[in-house]
C-alpha cells in the first residue's frame, strides 16, 4: 500500500495544473466575453445544469459515497439518496423564488427582505461554520488521496495539500467558471460510469445482478472490523471469495451488504440520517451561486432538473461501484479498517477499484477527477466563507469605511485561519469517511439556514428576530450534537446522540423561528420581497 | 428626417477615450448628438475574485476619473451635445439595450488591442457588440488616435451625479393567486415525495429488516424501493416543470 504510484501521480499533478490554468484564463474570458454578456448570461439551462453537476459532486460524492457503501452496504445508500433528493428540495422550494430575487447567498436574500446588519452577522456565523466544517472532508480526502499516491504518511500529505489549497486562494485563486464545472461534471460522471462498466465486465460477467448477488452474501467490512479476532483472520486471506465466505460463516447473525443495520443502529438513527441530508443542500452557502448564470427562473428550474438526472445517474453508478469494491477489496478493507489505513479503506475504494480494472492510469484519472472535485469545492468554500467575513462582518459592522484593500486583507487572513482549522480537524478526524463528514455539514446547514431561507421565501409572517433566533438555535443544537457524535457521546441532556443532528435541529429551528416571529412584528419589506420572489413570468 | 444620434461606450480606459474622441469629432461634422454609456458591470464575482480582476486590468486605465464627466466635458468643448447614461448590467448586452432604447444610428467603441493569448482569454466587448448590433459599429483602436487633448480634459472634468439605470425594473406586484397556486404545487409535490422517501427510510431501518429483505425483482425490497427514489424524483420534477406557470 505504502508505495509511490508515479504514473498516477503525474496524471493527477498535470490535471491539477490544467484545471488551475483553465480557471485562471476562462474566468477572465467569461467576464468580458461578449457572447456571454449579450444575453445577460447566455449560458443555456443545459450547460448550466451540467455545471451544477460539476459543482455538486465533491469529494463526498466521488470518493465518499462508494467508500461508505463498500464499508457498510445499503445503510450508506442514504448519503447518495439524500444528496440527490436534496436537489429536489432546492427545485421545489428554493430555486424559482431565489432566481427571481436575484441574490445567491442566503445573507443577500435575507438582506433584501429584512435589511438588517445583525441578521447578516448571524448568517455570516452560520455560513462560516458550515463552510469550515465542509472544508474538513475536502482536506481529509485530499490527504488520503496523496497518501495513496505518494506513499507518505497521512498527516504529511494533508498538511501539504491543504496548505497548497490555502495558498492558491490567498494568491487570488478563483472559483471555477461555468466552463470549468461543465468539464468537471462530465469528467466525474464518465469516469464513474467507465469504472462501473469495466468492473462489471471484468469481474461480474457484465451483469449488475451479479454484483447484487455477491453483495447479498457479504458481511459489511465495517461489521467484521469490530471483531478483532475475526478481522485478523480474514486479513490474512488473499482471495476475496474465500474471505467473504469465512466472514459469513463466522458472523451468521450479521446483516448483509443489502440489509439494514450495519451503520444506523435503529429507526431514530435511520430517520436522522435521511432527514438531515435531504434538507441540507438548500442551506449550503456555496451551491446556489451558480443560478446567477441562467437567464430566468424557468431556466434555473430546467437546470436543476438536468442536474437531478446527472447527479442521480452518477449516484446509481457509484452505488454499484461501492458494492463491487466491497467484494473485490474485501480482505484489504477489513485489514485497513483495523489499522492505520482506515482513511484509505473509507475513501479510496473508487480509485483502487479503478486501478484493479484499468491499471495505474485509471487510478490516476480517477484520482485526478477526485482531486479536481475537492479543489473546486474547497476553493468555493474558502471564497464564500472569507467573502462573508470580509463583507458581512468587517465592512458592514466593524469598519464601514473599510477600503477594498483592507477587506481583501481580512478575507485572506480568514482564508488562512479557516484553512488551518480545517487541516487540524482533518488530522484529528483521520480515518473518517469523507461523505459521513459531509452529511454532518449538511445536517448543520439543514438545521440552521434551510428553515429560515424556506420561511423567508414562503411565509410573510417571518420576522427579523424570528430569522435570527431560528438560525442561532439551529446552529447551537446541531453544533452540540455534531461534537457529541464526533466524540462518541451516547446522549446529551437525555437525548440520544444520533448519526445526524438534523432530526433535532430542523424542528427546533422551525419552532423557534415561528414562535419568535409570532411574538415580534418586524416582517421586513415583505410585500415587495414576495412580489419579486413570486413574480409571474411572461 | 431627424438629426443623427451616435452612441459611445466609455469606461475610462485608454481605448474608450479614443472612441470618445472619434465619436465627438464625427458628431461635430455631421451635426449629430451623442449618447455616452457607462456600464456598471454585473458579474457573479466574489471579493477575492474582483481584486484579481482589477490587478490584471489595471494597465488599461489611466488615473481614476469619471468617464461620463469626461464625455460631457469633451462634448462641450467641441460643441456637441452629450447625454450621459449610466446603466447596470452585462457589458455588451447593456450597450445594445441603450442603443435600441435611444434609437441611435451608430455605435463607437474602443478596441483594447489585446493580442495573442490575452485576446483569446479576455475576448472583446467591441466584437460582441459588433456581432449582435443591427446598426454600424465603429471600432476605434487606441494607436490610431492621439488622445492627449481628451486626457487633458479628463484630468479637469468635474464629477457628475446621475442615476444608474437598472434595466427592466418593472415594479413587481404581489399576486396572491400566483403565490398560492405555486405554494400549493410546490408543497404538495414536496409532501408526496417526502412520504415516499421517509417510508423507504423506515422500511430500510433495522425495525423492518424482514420486510426490507423480502426478495423483489431479484433484489431485496428495501434496495428496490431505495433505487426507485431516483426515477420517482425525476417524475416529480417533470410534473413540477410542466405545471409551472
Amino acid at each position: 500500500m505504502q508505495e509511490l504510484r508515479l504514473t498516477a501521480l503525474i496524471i493527477v499533478i498535470v490535471s491539477i495544473l490544467v484545471t488551475l490554468g483553465i480557471a485562471w484564463y476562462s474566468r477572465r474570458w467569461t467576464r468580458t466575453t461578449a457572447e456571454f454578456y449579450v444575453a445577460g448570461g447566455k449560458i443555456t439551462w443545459l450547460a448550466n445544469g451540467i455545471a451544477l453537476v460539476g459543482d455538486y459532486l465533491s469529494a463526498a460524492s466521488f470518493l465518499g459515497v462508494a467508500g461508505g457503501i463498500a464499508i457498510f452496504g445499503i445503510d450508506r445508500f442514504w448519503d447518495a439518496l439524500g444528496y440527490f433528493s436534496g436537489y429536489l428540495v432546492v427545485l421545489l422550494l428554493i430555486a424559482g423564488p431565489l432566481r427571481n430575487v436575484g441574490k445567491y447567498t442566503v445573507a443577500d436574500v435575507l438582506d433584501v427582505r429584512f435589511n438588517s446588519k445583525a441578521l447578516r452577522v448571524v448568517v455570516m456565523i452560520a455560513t462560516l461554520f458550515i463552510s469550515t466544517f465542509y472544508l474538513i472532508p475536502q482536506m481529509l480526502g485530499a490527504g488520503v488521496l496523496f497518501q495513496t499516491l505518494l506513499g507518505l504518511p497521512y498527516n504529511v500529505t494533508t498538511v501539504m495539500i491543504g496548505s497548497l489549497m490555502i495558498i492558491y486562494v490567498v494568491l487570488g485563486g478563483m472559483r471555477g467558471t461555468t466552463y470549468n464545472q461543465i468539464i468537471q461534471g462530465v469528467l466525474l460522471w464518465s469516469v464513474m460510469l467507465f469504472i462501473l462498466i469495466l468492473v462489471t465486465s471484468t469481474y461480474f460477467h457484465g451483469s449488475l445482478g451479479a454484483i447484487l448477488d455477491a453483495a447479498e452474501k457479504m458481511v459489511p467490512p465495517g461489521i467484521v472490523a469490530q471483531n478483532q479476532d475475526i478481522a485478523k483472520e480474514i486479513s490474512k486471506i488473499d482471495d476475496s471469495e474465500k474471505a467473504v465466505q469465512l466472514a459469513a460463516e463466522k458472523l451468521p447473525e450479521s446483516p448483509s451488504a443489502l440489509t439494514p443495520g450495519a451503520f444506523a443502529k435503529d429507526l431514530l438513527n435511520s430517520l436522522a440520517f435521511a432527514i438531515g441530508i435531504i434538507f441540507g443542500t438548500a442551506g449550503l452557502p456555496h451551491i446556489l451561486i451558480r443560478f446567477y448564470t441562467v437567464p430566468d427562473a424557468k431556466a434555473a428550474k430546467k437546470s436543476v432538473v438536468t442536474c437531478l438526472v446527472g447527479v442521480g445517474t452518477f449516484y446509481i453508478f457509484a452505488s454499484f461501484v461501492g458494492l463491487s469494491a466491497m467484494y473485490l477489496l474485501y480482505p484489504k478493507l477489513v485489514s485497513w479498517l483495523t489499522g492505520e489505513l482506515a482513511g484509505v479503506a473509507m475513501n479510496m475504494p473508487v480509485p483502487l477499484v479503478g486501478e484493479m480494472v484499468g491499471g495505474e492510469a485509471l487510478l490516476g484519472i480517477a484520482a485526478a477527477g477526485a482531486m479536481a472535485a475537492m479543489l473546486s469545492t474547497a476553493v468555493g468554500l474558502l471564497i464564500a466563507g472569507t467573502t462573508s467575513v470580509a463583507y458581512d462582518l468587517y465592512k458592514n459592522v466593524l469598519n464601514p469605511e473599510a477600503s477594498e484593500r483592507s477587506q481583501i486583507l481580512v478575507a485572506k487572513i480568514t482564508a488562512i485561519v479557516m484553512g488551518i482549522i480545517a487541516i487540524v480537524l482533518a488530522i484529528v478526524l483521520k480515518g473518517s469517511n469523507v461523505s459521513f463528514l459531509v452529511t454532518l455539514a449538511f445536517g448543520i446547514a439543514a438545521s440552521s439556514l434551510f428553515p429560515v431561507l424556506a420561511l423567508a421565501l414562503w411565509w410573510k409572517g417571518l420576522t427579523k428576530q424570528g430569522a435570527m433566533w431560528g438560525i442561532l438555535t439551529g446552529l447551537v443544537v446541531s453544533a452540540v450534537f455534531v461534537i457529541g457524535q464526533l466524540m462518541d457521546a451516547k446522549s446529551i441532556l437525555g437525548l440520544p446522540v444520533l448519526v445526524n443532528p438534523g432530526l433535532y435541529g430542523i424542528p427546533a429551528t422551525f419552532l423557534v423561528a415561528i414562535v419568535v416571529s409570532m411574538l415580534t412584528s418586524e416582517v421586513g419589506a415583505v410585500d415587495k420581497f414576495m412580489a419579486i420572489a413570486h413574480t409571474e413570468e411572461a | 428626417m431627424s438629426a443623427k444620434k451616435y452612441l459611445v461606450g466609455v469606461d475610462g480606459s485608454y481605448p474608450s477615450l479614443a472612441a470618445l474622441k472619434e465619436a465627438v469629432q464625427m458628431a461635430k461634422t455631421t451635426g449629430a448628438s451623442l449618447v455616452a454609456v457607462y456600464v456598471e458591470e454585473e458579474a457573479p464575482l466574489l471579493l477575492l475574485e474582483k481584486e484579481a480582476e482589477h490587478v490584471s486590468e489595471e494597465q488599461w486605465y489611466p488615473d481614476h476619473f469619471d468617464p461620463l464627466a469626461v464625455a460631457v466635458e469633451y462634448g462641450k468643448t467641441n460643441g456637441v451635445e452629450v447625454k450621459p447614461v449610466k446603466i447596470k448590467g452585462f457589458i455588451a448586452g447593456a450597450i445594445l439595450k441603450v442603443a435600441s432604447d435611444e434609437r441611435v444610428d451608430m455605435i463607437f467603441l474602443g478596441e483594447s488591442g489585446r493580442t495573442g493569448l490575452q485576446r483569446l482569454a479576455l475576448g472583446s466587448v467591441a466584437e460582441g457588440v459588433a456581432r449582435h448590433a443591427k446598426i454600424p459599429v465603429v471600432i476605434v483602436k487606441k494607436e490610431a488616435i492621439d488622445i492627449d487633448d481628451v486626457l487633458e480634459i479628463a484630468r479637469k472634468a468635474p464629477k457628475i451625479e446621475i442615476e444608474t439605470l437598472v434595466p427592466e425594473e418593472t415594479p413587481a406586484i404581489f399576486r396572491p393567486s400566483v403565490f398560492y397556486r405555486r405554494m400549493l404545487i410546490s408543497f404538495t409535490l414536496m409532501l408526496i415525495f417526502l412520504v415516499y422517501y421517509l417510508t423507504t427510510t423506515v422500511i430500510n431501518s433495522p425495525v423492518f429488516t424482514e420486510i426490507a429483505s423480502t426478495p423483489f425483482l431479484g433484489m431485496p425490497l428495501g434496495l428496490f424501493l431505495a433505487f426507485m427514489i431516483y426515477p420517482f424524483a425525476w417524475l416529480i420534477s417533470w410534473i413540477y416543470i410542466r405545471s409551472w406557470r
